[in-house]
């Protein structure tokens, strides 16, 4: 028995530390790769901020030349419109 | 040897406790860092899914960004997308007229044709073709046509701008259609007066049109037809007169009559259809002729330079 609790009284202790320096190391990682994470997050939220920017004033602009050339884009749909039609009875 | 006992019991307690406690300590320390790497991953789960969603807006908001840059390109290159587009629709109708031509389908085409004009009834014509979602051809000419005739309406000179915009073919009558004063009088004659109206079409349209009506017909040429037809062959011009009409060139008694001269001269599979957008008559009964062709199976569309019924 003296034997038995000698050897658990060494073992069980490295074994503790084993396991608590595999925690350890996990954490860290884990919390490195969390890091990461959200910085890539705030990275892509930055591009995402830019595109939105980008589109509004995209949009801004086509709504501007879509007043200014209404007469052009109304016969445009009509010559896709009456090719389609004629496309129609071809096929 | 008792003290000596004494003190090694006394040492294998305290390594025991210590034991113990380094054991307690260890198990407590495992403990808190298990807790801290549940939160841990807990919280990056989180943040992966955020970044997915993220990665997902981004993709969307970039597909948004394309798509909004191929609408402003077309918007700002639309003159020459409709330039594009009317150059294919043209060839599908060529294709499609060959078609019909060769009895490949079962339609037929009617090119509806108004000559003279604008009128200040120009306007109810292109209100009626417009409703019916039909296309024609207009032979313009150009003298007197400050105020269309009579001083009700406003100025002939939108008209031209106004039939082009509906997708109506702009051809040339000449300027002048004086049949009995000059115009036949000599070839210049005839090819001056081709180009005055062409100049002017141009000038209100932005259209340069290469398809011309002789007034009263070819045969009113008479002897300079070959002549005047070579020119125009030399200017880019084809020429076309008709197959079929409803007499209202001529005196008219009655819309029935007008009909049934009309209905009287159709027989084939593509006819080119003369009529006057000078006349009520014609006015009044041309949701009736649209009708009628529709109902027996015509197509009814501009004309274009490469069709086979333009003589080149």
């Amino acid at each position: 028995m003296n034997k038995i609790s000698k050897y658990l009284s060494i073992i069980i202790p490295i074994i503790l530390l084993i396991a608590l320096a595999i925690n350890i190391l996990k954490y860290y990682t884990s919390f490195s790769d969390n890091k990461n994470i959200v910085k890539d997050s705030n990275s892509y939220q930055e591009k995402i901020n830019i595109n939105n920017k980008k589109n509004e004033e995209l949009v801004t602009e086509i709504n501007k030349i879509k007043t200014e050339k209404e007469d052009k884009i109304w016969e445009y749909e009509r010559w896709i419109k009456w090719n389609q039609e004629i496309k129609e009875k071809i096929n | 040897m008792d003290k000596m006992e004494s003190r090694n019991k006394r040492k294998n307690k305290l390594v025991n406790f210590l034991n113990i406690s380094l054991i307690i300590l260890l198990i407590v320390a495992n403990i808190y860092f298990i807790k801290l790497n549940i939160n841990i991953d807990k919280k990056r789960n989180l943040n992966i899914n955020e970044l997915n969603s993220q990665k997902n807006n981004f993709n969307t908001s970039e597909t948004k960004t394309k798509e909004l840059e191929k609408e402003l390109t077309h918007l700002k290159n639309i003159d020459e997308e409709i330039n594009e587009i009317k150059n294919e629709y043209f060839e599908n109708l060529k294709a499609f007229e060959d078609k019909v031509s060769n009895k490949e389908v079962d339609y037929k085409i009617a090119y509806l044709t108004f000559d003279d004009g604008p009128y200040y009834l120009t306007h109810k014509y292109l209100e009626v073709l417009e409703k019916y979602n039909v296309r024609a051809t207009f032979f313009t000419i150009g003298l007197d046509k400050e105020s269309c005739y009579d001083n009700r309406s406003k100025s002939c000179k939108e008209l031209y701008a106004k039939t082009a915009k509906y997708g109506h073919t702009m051809a040339n009558h000449t300027y002048s259609h004086q049949i009995f004063y000059g115009l036949y009088s000599s070839t210049n004659s005839f090819i001056n007066n081709v180009k005055k109206q062409e100049k002017l079409i141009k000038d209100r349209t932005g259209i340069t049109t290469n398809i011309v009506r002789f007034p009263g017909g070819i045969a009113s040429a008479g002897s300079l037809r070959n002549s005047i037809v070579k020119e125009l062959k030399n200017l880019g011009y084809g020429w076309v007169d008709w197959t079929a009409s409803n007499g209202d060139g001529g005196f008219v008694a009655s819309k029935q009559d007008a009909m049934n001269n009309l209905k009287k001269t159709i027989n084939e599979d593509i006819e080119v259809i003369l009529f006057h957008d000078y006349s009520n008559i014609t006015l009044s009964i041309l949701p009736d002729v649209i009708e009628y062709l529709q109902n027996k199976n015509y197509v009814l569309l501009p004309l274009f330079y490469e069709s086979k019924m333009i003589n080149k």
